[in-house]
């Protein structure tokens, strides 16, 4: 099986999520999992480099890269679509298998984002979300972004930990969880003594 | 109707550590407030709001030795639908 890039894959995963997508909410959805990704484990799952373009965070040249190698290796489609007076392109996964290389960590963030602003539309995504996030507040069009503005929470080593929730939810559903009154009179007795 | 409570055993090391992480004097008070807001919850579970990746999330707050500490969990309902399983537990700015 062929090994995509790990952008391609970005894209490609988001598209399986969220079939449909249109280009501009494709570009803005890997960016608010990069965002996220900032947040919740302290680096980025692509390798886009954002600056904010023209039409808000974007990295051109990789994005373009990795769409074309999605659609000229047969992993994805793309039909010119028109809305309203404008043109627009819309992206379909094709069956073509993909070997993804997410931990699952970074796959949750990915289906998270996808499938939390699938409903938001493009205009409404940029406004109420991608306006918003930390990196894009104060920058300047034409400026790198700086992504480690998302990192404000980070830091704490007893603070949130996305891979120490996942494992929870993971026992959770493999049943292994106890009465919390049980495991609090435990930790009160050892703390005694 | 109350939801019973219940815990992960990742959870539980949260929890662990977080009491841990506190004078020894205040351990007990704070394992009595973490029970008492946890309490809470299970009364009434929409007083979590659905943050961290759309999980819901349970903000609190507790003071031990005059103290205040600010935590959250989130958690998840079992498959019996009638217990509320912590699954983990954290430290959060105020």
């Amino acid at each position: 099986m062929t090994q995509l890039s790990r952008n391609a894959q970005i894209l490609r995963y988001l598209m399986e999520v969220a079939p449909g997508l249109g280009r501009i909410k494709l570009a803005k959805f890997a960016y608010l999992a990069d965002c996220e990704s900032y947040r919740y484990l302290d680096r980025s799952i692509s390798e886009f480099r954002y600056i904010y373009d023209r039409h808000g965070p974007f990295d051109r040249r990789r994005f373009y890269l990795a769409k074309d190698e999605l659609v000229n290796g047969g992993y994805a489609t793309e039909t010119m679509v028109e809305a309203g007076p404008y043109q627009g392109y819309e992206f379909q996964p094709t069956s073509k298998p993909v070997e993804y290389g997410f931990d699952q960590a970074e796959a949750e963030i990915l289906r998270y984002v996808a499938e939390i602003y699938l409903t938001h539309t493009a205009v409404r995504l940029c406004d109420e979300v991608v306006y918003q996030t930390p990196p894009m507040k104060g920058a300047k069009v034409g400026e790198k972004l700086a992504m480690d503005k998302m990192r404000e929470e980070k830091g704490d080593e007893l603070g949130f930990n996305l891979e120490r929730l996942l494992a929870g939810e993971a026992s959770v559903e493999a049943g292994r969880f106890r009465p919390l009154k049980e495991a609090v009179d435990e930790l009160r007795a050892r703390h005694r003594s | 109707m109350s939801y019973e409570l219940a815990i992960a055993p990742e959870a539980e090391q949260d929890l662990d550590r977080l009491i841990d992480s506190l004078p020894a004097r205040r351990r007990e008070a704070a394992l009595d407030g973490v029970l008492a807001e946890f309490e809470k919850l299970a009364a009434n579970p929409s007083l979590a709001v659905r943050s961290t990746l759309g999980r819901p999330t349970y903000r609190f707050s507790f003071v031990a030795e005059k103290v205040h500490y600010h935590w959250a969990a989130t958690f998840k309902y079992a498959q019996d639908e009638r217990t509320i399983v912590i699954t983990h537990i954290f430290r959060v700015a105020l």
